[in-house]
């Protein structure tokens, strides 16, 4: 017999108070009225002699119902060996969660994580059924309800350990909410199959087993409602005493253009250490130190930038280290060549220097950024451009050109606010079917300050080239008057509309043409047309169609672990050797997903090279384990159902052995003691025969008690 | 003199007081005692069918007339009872059934007495009853209607609770601004750090005040036998008590109770008279006439010699 809370065991001094009770000499029942009683003074009661203490059995009555209700408080449990306990235990479905993220790989973390999960799924009943799933930033199952099923009864007590064995952490981010949504998720697809089926439902439960740290994803309150009959247990691994982690993290330099990408980084130190005194230098192939380290001194729980150190020459600066903190898991930063990719923009027919031209403003927008540094033309250049824009009618040729163009993967971006333009829209498109008409009602091309002009009013910001405009703080376009627009009837032509006018006339669509698309303006922006090239929408609106109409989309200067890489397109069908030396395939996409380790990725097709770094995601680096409070708020409290935390289970479970173990040899391999109460619940038959010794007792007392004297007041008070 | 226990099976509180009244006139036959307020004023000529008692021997020997002495009735001599009905009074250790009564119904029999008395002066008689509260006030008249007000004042059942001696005695002060005659009937089982005080400031207002202090034999000599549950009847907070144990702890703070009483009303020149309700109240009416007459001739003769021998207005004696 163990106890879960052997503590309320010192409430069985209680029965002090009933042999008190009796032992104390009955003092008489007899009430004498007296006038005052300030002369007089209380004689204290006698104790008997415990020979004569009467009502022997109402006393132990009353010793025996306080002793039961203190053993139901201390929550007494038997525990079994394995064999026995999993025969008598509840059927039921257990999910386990098991951290996978890089802040797992901290030294011993991952084997309690491994403990903890064994004992999850140890001693389950002969009906129950476990799953294993690991997270990172993705969930990644490695144990299925159907294969713990389909395993032979005597291997899946080692099953979920024996997979593990194979496991080590990755170094992805905690994408701990994601998997506490798919696992409920995953439970409330099983509770619907079981009743599809007409099974009885089972108890779920989901395990999520972390070193629940500040970094960890997780939710927040109230967000979401999980499913119903899903408990919840979650266990804590980490150090025993305070450890210091600092972690190294990249700042994102804030001009563009400029190559040289880093000049600073940042280090956190984790609150809840000791240390404070770190040095960041830059490291050879093995990570070790090399050349003079930079001092660095972060207060615990703050962060703090500095330089990087004096740049090496040769292969060495593409890597820096931290040192002076105990978990070596985030210390290495690495920085990869930053290539922003050149954009060129062809403009037709037009004039760069009119004031009263559309181009006029486009050229003055058209501005080098960190994502990529744009070329207007004017004509044709000799590399395809990505987009083309015209806002006049252009010749046949030159409309044959761009729909090639077009076709080929550019963007065409066609102002056709005059009927004049029609023809050169048609061939843009390869679609003779469209109609533009002159829209009078607001013609005061002369007059801007007339009061007849239309407002933008409805935009789709779910397109790309809005998604700019999607909050409400920048989707504000009032401002924006129109005086001159066209009616553009493109209902033969699969478009898109983007924008409309308040009157719900659209004046703006994406057609897609082949493998690029065209993008439709039913009104210009030159001074005469409207205001939208002197207002706040104008450049991120610019911007965000070169943005769209990258074909070669940068290699990104920083990405963290398991962000998919979007490489230049002439590297699709290149290879990638990874930091372990891994050759892997770029696809035909370009697009590099295995970004599993943080490194230096070489990419290489045809004789072009292409060095990109990937590090680690610096939540990882906030190891301080969330509090009581934030758990709380987060969702990550224990349900009522879950039985207790296995933390204080496996404790238990440890005493429990040793005491076990000495008296056979199945001691071994016990269930954990929360489990083992939480089935067992023999606190409530204690109660129960409280309950009902308490009735006897009363029962009993009342009619054993001597009546009192009735109260022989002399009160004469009353005259005649 | 009538045993009390049958005086109080008298229903009438008026006619007991009457019946110790007269029965106290009956046994002082040949007394000198004429109450407070007969005060001489002159002679006149002896009228055959006068009161024999009023003629006056000494000049008759030395003028061979017969003079009688005439008397003036005193109007301004106005006494207030204050009588205590609290919870406390209501105690009586014999059983009603066996002929037992209350604190509280000697204390009113011994004011109704009081009262009976001084009206039949012609002198003014008023009367406040109080607990823990003023119950009932009634000025001070000299009128036979107003006796009977006073009797069926005294004749209420009483509800009070605790005592509270000083606010009588704060109230009084504050409504009698004339010189009068206080009686305060009480059993003063309560703490009586601030009663004088009170006094005092009756005594500093002119006042004459007697206290009776009415106590039950029981009280007196606790004589109880078994240990039992003894209840308060003003707070109702019941003790487990031996009396065995406590009797002599009981009789020592007792006696030091009443004797500081007693010290606060000799200090302070007062009348005080601890009654026990078994006393005939005829005795204690004459006790208390008696030890009135001597105070006030020591009053007379401290009042003339500071005076040039005017007779004191509330001086008594015959």
């Amino acid at each position: 017999m163990q106890f879960l809370t052997p503590l309320y065991l010192l409430g069985a001094l209680a029965i002090g108070g009933p042999i008190a009770a009796h032992l104390i000499r009955k003092v008489s029942k007899k009430y004498v009225p007296f006038s005052s009683l300030m002369f007089l003074e209380p004689t204290p009661p006698t104790l008997k002699s415990p020979r004569h203490i009467d009502r022997w059995p109402l006393l132990l009555l009353r010793c025996l119902a306080v002793l039961l209700f203190v053993f139901a408080f201390a929550r007494p449990f038997v525990l079994l060996p394995k064999e026995e306990q999993a025969a008598l235990a509840e059927e039921e479905r257990v999910l386990i969660l098991l951290d996978a993220s890089a802040s797992m790989r901290r030294d011993g973390f991952w084997e309690q994580a491994v403990s903890a999960a064994d004992q999850a799924a140890v001693g389950l009943g002969q009906g129950s059924e476990a799953a294993l799933w690991l997270f990172g930033d993705q969930v990644q199952p490695l144990l299925s309800f159907d294969a713990f099923r389909e395993a032979q009864a005597g291997q899946r007590q080692g099953l979920v350990s024996s997979l593990l064995d194979q496991q080590q952490p990755g170094w992805s981010g905690s994408a701990l909410a994601a998997a506490m949504q798919a696992a409920a998720g995953h439970l409330a697809d099983q509770a619907a199959d079981d009743e599809a089926r007409g099974v009885q439902p089972t108890r779920q439960r989901v395990v999520v087993i972390s070193d629940f740290q500040q970094g960890v994803q997780a939710l927040d309150s109230g967000a979401v409602s999980w499913p119903k009959g899903v408990d919840w247990a979650f266990e804590t691994v980490g150090a025993d005493g305070p450890v210091t982690n600092a972690g190294i993290a990249q700042v994102q330099p804030a001009d563009a253009g400029d190559q040289a990408v880093i000049k600073q980084v940042r280090i956190t130190n984790a609150a809840g250490g000791q240390g404070e005194q770190f040095a960041v230098s830059w490291a050879n192939a093995n990570g070790e130190p090399i050349g003079k380290p930079v001092p660095a001194y972060v207060p615990v729980g703050q962060a703090r930038v500095f330089p990087l150190p004096e740049t090496i020459e040769g292969d060495a600066a593409n890597r820096l280290v931290l040192t002076g903190d105990d978990h070596a898991f985030d210390n290495h930063l690495y920085i990869g060549s930053h290539v922003v990719p050149e954009v060129t923009l062809w403009a037709l027919g037009a004039d760069r220097h009119d004031p009263n031209r559309g181009l006029y403003f486009l050229d003055q927008a058209v501005l080098p950024t960190a994502d990529y540094l744009p070329t207007l033309h004017t004509t044709r250049p000799d590399q395809d451009p990505s987009l083309i824009w015209f806002a006049e009618a252009i010749s046949p040729s030159d409309a044959e050109a761009v729909h090639a163009l077009v076709r080929g993967g550019a963007t065409a971006w066609v102002m056709a606010h005059d009927e004049s333009m029609v023809l050169s829209l048609a061939a843009v498109l390869g679609q003779p079917a469209v109609a533009v008409t002159n829209v009078n009602s607001h013609q005061s091309a002369n007059n801007q300050q007339s009061d007849a002009y239309a407002m933008l009013g409805e935009m789709n910001t779910q397109h790309a080239v809005l998604k700019p405009f999607s909050d409400p703080r920048f989707a504000d376009f009032t401002a924006v008057r129109i005086w001159r627009h066209t009616k553009i009837d493109l209902s033969q032509v699969e478009a898109t509309v983007l924008l409309k006018l308040d009157d719900g006339t659209p004046v703006m669509w994406s057609v897609g043409v082949g493998k690029g698309r065209v993008l439709i303006n039913a009104f210009g922006w030159a001074s005469s047309q409207s205001q939208l090239a002197v207002s706040t929408k104008f450049v991120p609106l610019v911007h965000s169609v070169i943005q769209t109409s990258l074909k070669q989309p940068s290699a990104p200067s920083h990405a963290l672990v398991g962000d998919p890489v979007r490489l230049p397109a002439a590297m699709a069908g290149g290879r990638v050797t990874t930091p372990d030396g891994q050759g892997l395939v770029i696809a035909e996409n370009s697009v590099f997903i295995q970004t599993h380790a943080p490194g230096n990725y070489q990419a290489a097709h045809r004789g072009e090279a292409l060095r990109f770094a990937v590090n680690l995601n610096p939540q990882e680096s906030k190891t301080t384990p969330l509090t009581q409070d934030d758990r709380e708020a987060s969702g990550l409290a224990p349900t009522p159902g879950s039985g207790q935390t296995l933390s204080q289970a496996n404790s238990a479970a440890t005493d429990a052995q040793g005491e076990t173990s000495g008296a056979g040899a199945s001691g071994g391999g016990l269930m954990a003691s929360g489990e083992a109460e939480a089935g067992q619940k023999y606190w409530r038959w204690l109660i129960a025969l409280v309950l009902g010794g308490l009735l006897i007792e009363t029962l009993w007392a009342g009619r054993r008690a001597v009546p009192a004297a009735s109260f022989q007041a002399v009160d004469t008070g009353g005259q005649a | 003199m009538i045993d009390p226990a049958t005086l109080m099976r008298i229903k009438s509180l008026e006619l007991r007081a009457r019946t110790v009244v007269e029965g106290f006139w009956h046994g002082t036959h040949r007394s000198p005692f004429h109450g407070f307020s007969a005060e001489f004023t002159e002679y006149r000529a002896y009228t055959p069918g006068d009161d024999l008692r009023y003629l006056d021997w000494g000049v008759y020997a030395r003028s061979d007339r017969f003079c009688i002495k005439k008397f003036e009735d005193e109007t301004n001599l106005r006494c207030y009872l204050l009588v205590d009905q609290s919870k406390s009074m209501s105690y009586g250790s014999v059983d009603p059934d066996d002929g037992g009564y209350s604190k509280t119904q000697y204390a009113n029999t011994l004011a109704a007495t009081l009262a009976y008395f001084l009206n039949q002066q012609g002198d003014a008689v008023g009367l406040m009853t109080f607990d823990g509260a003023i119950t009932d006030y009634l000025p001070a008249k000299s009128r036979a209607r107003h006796l009977k007000q006073i009797m069926l004042s005294l004749g209420k059942p009483s509800h009070g609770r605790a005592t509270d001696v000083g606010l009588p005695l704060r109230r009084i002060a504050e409504l009698v601004r004339r010189r009068a005659m206080i009686v305060l009937v009480s059993d003063l089982l309560t703490p009586i750090d601030s009663l004088n005080q009170q006094l005092s400031y009756l005594r500093a207002c002119g006042h004459e005040v007697a206290v009776f202090q009415t106590l039950d034999p029981s009280e007196m000599s606790f004589g109880f036998d078994d240990a039992a549950v003894y209840r308060d009847l003003e707070t109702e907070q019941d003790w487990f008590v031996d009396p065995e144990a406590i009797k002599a702890s009981y009789q020592s703070k007792l006696n030091a109770h009443l004797e500081s009483i007693d010290s606060i009303c000799a200090g302070l020149g007062m009348m005080y008279q601890s009654v026990q309700t078994d006393q005939p109240l005829e005795g204690v009416l004459f006790d208390f006439l008696q030890t009135r007459m001597r105070r006030g001739r020591l009053t007379r003769v401290a009042s003339s010699g500071s005076h040039g021998g005017q007779a004191s207005s509330a001086g008594g004696g015959a």
